[in-house]
């Protein structure tokens, strides 16, 4: 094939460019040339004359036309080969008259072979024969290479890139053909043209580089040079391309593929490029990127890990928050089981592996665990996961999240212990402490209140305390605690609480509500306290004090008898005293009266003066009758007016009065509660007084006065200095007193002046302080020698 | 002085010496009057018992006695019929108010202390002896009740 082409060539180009050096003539020896000719690879056939009989004929040309040489030679060509008359014999003729030869290339003919008409393709030369005559053709030499074989196949590849053409153009991906080391744009489909934002007619036969300039300094034209030289295919995805076209520059994500073309002889041609824009693809991923980077801020936010384990091979992925969670830097790979290890010994087995096993069973992954950092340092984390299953329920991953709760749990921890510490207190404490619902049901209580009842713990959760209590003291306890539920207020009750061995003993019984923010009762805490011992104190000394209230009242009885007695005795004072006294009076006047002139001047005086010292011993045995009766506690209180007392009193003493010319003035006087014949008896003895201690030469002036007076403007220490008194003043201008006798005079038997100077048993005064102190009021005296003396009462106003 | 011959008297007294000095006093007074004198209460009730009636003009009533005192004796008075309305004159050595208040609440019609002085004691009984039963109130206040001497 290649010599039969070389040798097509050589003599189309001899044929072409020397036809005068293609001469039989030329050959050193014709019967050599015919061996030649004869066993030529080319079919060749010499045609004479214008019939063109055929002067001789190669086995190859016999071959290639499937006649015999007998068929031929000798005859004309039509003869032999009448199909091919309609193809050749205008060119035979021409190349006859015109002696130029001629170059058939892939001449189509049709040729009856192997007994039926057979579309052949040759190439072929008609070269003139020049023999005596130069000027004038004397025959043809036709030399031909049928070319059917390559014509069809050509025609073949023809049909198969029109295919190939059409496959491209309608293929929904982006493909363009470039053709050739200059990368000649020859085809580019829609979905290329929608890329390039161009017409097929403003690329086709086109350089890429002179419609897309911008593709210089853009990787794409070495890496298709590269294709190009190195016949591989080129992939890459998501290759950032910058085109240019109407609307300006755009960016590109695109996956492509250069794939050379490789021509029949395996030499590459061109590049077919198959590009996929995933821009959008890119960018939407871009976004869930974004998204994805948003969520793990916010997971870092909430300081949780993410992790997503298969679990089949244990490859575990991890967000970076989980690497620092286990005490590593955000961007340290570590595999599970190197996690697993981090784990404290003491809960690997017994909550992580039994929870992940859990999980496989369940589906739901979640524990509290300690972790150990490099540091030693033990930290707790909470996983929670999500298990999902293939076929037949077979875990395939868990995902999840990892969260450090050190904090909390070191609180939780903090509170457990308080808690604890709590109840160890309680516990230890002698006395009960509990807790009941809002409702009043018992649901806590210290070891104590076990101790002491005997109860299990149970007996006491379920009925509480009330089977502990006295049946006495039951209902007023459950009546008082339903109150105190139902109002909100403090429980206060002592009642008395059995004992494990029967005996009751008192307790103080008490209880707090605990509220909410919102005021509603959140609990009751309460305590009872053993008082049963102070609480037999208590009962014995009201017995002590019972009894000597007793002994009290006896003595009280003995007193108020003695009282009696005395009363008595001043009866008998003033009935059994006087009896006898009056007899050796009035005996005594009786002797003055009838024995008158029988006796001596001397015996009269005698008899005088006993008459006067018996006299002074009535006045005195009446006197100390007052007193006594003075100081009983007589309440015979009274509305009293005082002025009509007064009026009474100056009565009585009417005689006396008008004797010594005296003068009484006094005020209105107030109307008060008095136990009257007191008063009577203590206005007696003031004015007595007054009119009895008269300055030699002088009329007595009483004057009485009456007002009010705060205590505090008393000279005296027993006024209360926050009440109002009333005052009643007697003021004389007898001889007054030395004051510094102030207090004497109002004692019982003082006396200031001799007998014989101013009569008087020393007891008037005494009497009139002890009925001024029955009153709750007060008595002073101001006096001056000589000038005269002031007597004030002053009665509290008011109650 | 006497208005009326025959009057009669009671007295009731344990004490000999104020029966004398009474007697001797009335006499000066009076010297038509009767006096019947009883050393306690059960002697006057026994008297009057025996010659009552006729109701003597007046009964003087010493209050402490022994055996039946002047308060039970002036109760069994006042509370006998036929011996309701005759005038009863306390005449005692006391002078205290209860007794007194006491007295005048059981029906006495005076109360008298007895004086220390032997005229007093005579302007006392004649006081009492010039009284007209007839005229005077049952029942005297009590501030009219009283006569001191």
């Amino acid at each position: 094939m290649d010599k039969s082409k070389q040798l097509n060539q050589h003599i189309s180009e001899n044929g072409e460019d020397h036809p005068e050096q293609v001469n039989l003539a030329s050959f050193t020896g014709e019967s050599k040339f015919w061996n030649t000719v004869k066993q030529a690879p080319v079919g060749m056939i010499i045609l004479r004359g214008e019939d063109f009989v055929v002067e001789m004929a190669n086995d190859t040309y016999l071959n290639i036309v499937d006649r015999t040489e007998g068929e031929l030679v000798g005859n004309s060509l039509f003869t032999g080969l009448p199909e091919v008359r309609d193809y050749v014999e205008p060119i035979l003729l021409r190349v006859l008259r015109t002696g130029i030869a001629y170059h058939g290339n892939e001449f189509e003919v049709t040729i009856r072979r192997f007994g039926q008409p057979e579309l052949c393709y040759f190439n072929f030369v008609y070269q003139p024969l020049f023999e005596e005559d130069p000027e004038k053709v004397s025959g043809i030499i036709v030399v031909a290479t049928e070319v059917t074989q390559q014509v069809l196949s050509k025609h073949a590849l023809q049909r198969s890139e029109n295919q190939f053409r059409n496959l491209v153009t309608q293929s929904q991906f982006a493909k363009a053909i470039l053709k050739g080391p200059e990368l000649v744009i020859s085809i580019a489909n829609e979905s290329m043209l929608n890329i390039w934002r161009r017409r097929l007619d403003e690329v086709e036969g086109k350089r890429l580089v002179d419609v897309f300039p911008e593709l210089k300094g853009q990787k794409f034209l070495a890496l298709l040079d590269e294709v190009y030289h190195s016949a591989q295919i080129y992939r890459e995805n998501e290759a950032i391309a910058y085109v240019d076209g109407p609307g300006g520059l755009k960016k590109h994500y695109l996956d492509f593929q250069y794939a050379p073309i490789f021509e029949i002889d395996g030499s590459v041609s061109g590049i077919m490029a198959s590009v996929n824009d995933v821009t959008d693809k890119v960018t939407l991923r871009q976004q869930f990127a974004e998204t994805a980077d948003r969520l793990s801020l916010a997971t870092d936010g909430t300081r949780l890990g993410t992790w997503d384990l298969n679990i089949q091979t244990k490859e575990i992925i991890y967000s970076g928050r989980m690497a620092v969670i286990l005490g590593y830097d955000e961007d340290a790979v570590l595999t599970h089981s190197e996690m697993r290890d981090m784990i404290h010994p003491e809960d690997r087995h017994t909550i992580v592996e039994k929870a992940f096993s859990t999980a496989l069973e369940t589906g739901v992954y979640y524990y509290e665990a300690r972790v150990i950092h490099r540091d030693q340092s033990v930290h707790w984390v909470r996983t929670q996961g999500k298990v999902f299953f293939g076929e037949g329920h077979v875990p395939l991953r868990m995902l999840g999240t990892m969260m450090d709760i050190t904090d909390r749990k070191e609180s939780e921890l903090a509170l457990k212990t308080s808690e604890g510490k709590f109840r160890t207190l309680a516990d230890s404490m002698p006395q009960f402490v509990w807790t009941a619902d809002s409702q009043g049901y018992i649901t806590y209580f210290n070891r104590s209140l076990l101790d002491y009842s005997g109860f299990s713990a149970e007996e006491i959760e379920r009925e509480g305390w009330l089977p502990l209590v006295h049946p006495d003291d039951l209902a007023e306890s459950i009546r008082l605690w339903i109150e105190s539920i139902t109002e909100g207020s403090e429980y206060l009750f002592e009642h008395r609480l059995k004992r494990a061995d029967g005996e009751y003993r008192w307790y103080q019984c008490r209880a707090i509500p605990q509220r909410r923010a919102d005021g509603t009762i959140e609990m009751w805490v309460g305590t009872s306290l053993d008082i049963h011992d102070s609480r037999l104190f208590i009962d014995q000394l009201e017995t002590k004090v019972q009894e000597r209230t007793q002994q009290l009242l006896v003595a009280n009885n003995e007193l108020v008898r003695t009282n009696m007695e005395l009363a008595q005795f001043a009866y008998v004072a003033s009935h059994d005293l006087q009896e006898p006294l009056r007899k050796i009076q009035t005996f005594a006047t009786r002797i003055l009266e009838t024995e008158r002139d029988n006796l001596s001047e001397r015996g009269k005086d005698y008899f005088n003066r006993m008459q006067a010292s018996s006299t002074r011993m009535q006045q005195l045995i009446v006197d100390l009758l007052a007193f006594s009766r003075a100081n009983v506690a007589e309440k015979d209180l009274e509305n009293t007016d005082l002025n009509l007392v007064l009026q009474n009193v100056k009565e009585q003493l009417v005689d006396v009065i008008q004797a010594g010319n005296a003068v009484i003035k006094s005020d209105v006087l107030p109307v008060r509660e008095v136990i009257a014949y007191q008063f009577e008896q203590l206005f007696m003895n003031l004015i007595t007084n007054a009119l009895k201690f008269v300055g030699p030469d002088s009329t007595p002036v009483i004057e009485i006065r009456s007002g009010e007076v705060p205590g505090a403007a008393i000279p005296l220490a027993e006024a209360d200095a926050n009440r109002l008194y009333q005052y009643i003043s007697f003021t004389d201008n007898g001889i007054g007193f030395d004051p510094q006798y102030k207090d004497r005079i109002f004692q019982v038997f003082q006396r200031l002046h001799n007998r014989s100077a101013y009569e008087g048993t020393g007891i008037g005064l005494a009497i009139c302080k002890k009925i001024v102190e029955n009153h709750k009021g007060l008595i002073d005296a101001v006096g001056k020698p000589g000038v005269g003396a002031t007597f004030i009462i002053y009665l509290p106003v008011g109650s | 002085m006497s208005t009326k011959p025959n009057k009669s008297i009671f007295l009731a007294d344990d004490d000999e010496d104020d029966c004398l000095l009474f007697e001797d006093a009335l006499r000066e007074v009076s010297t038509s009057t009767e006096l019947l004198t009883a050393s306690d209460g059960v002697e006057l009730i026994d008297l009057m018992e025996k010659t009552v009636p006729p109701p003597p003009d007046v009964i003087f009533l010493d209050l402490n006695m022994p055996r039946k005192n002047g308060f039970e004796c002036l109760d069994l008075i006042r509370q006998t019929k036929a011996w309701e309305h005759i005038p009863v004159v306390i005449f005692s050595t006391t002078g205290q108010e209860e007794m007194v208040r006491k007295v005048h609440e059981k029906g006495a019609n005076f109360f008298i202390r007895k004086p220390g002085s032997f005229p007093k004691l005579k302007q006392a009984i004649k006081q009492i002896l010039d009284i007209d039963w007839t005229k005077h109130s049952w029942t005297p206040a009590p501030e009219n009740f009283y006569y001191q001497y």
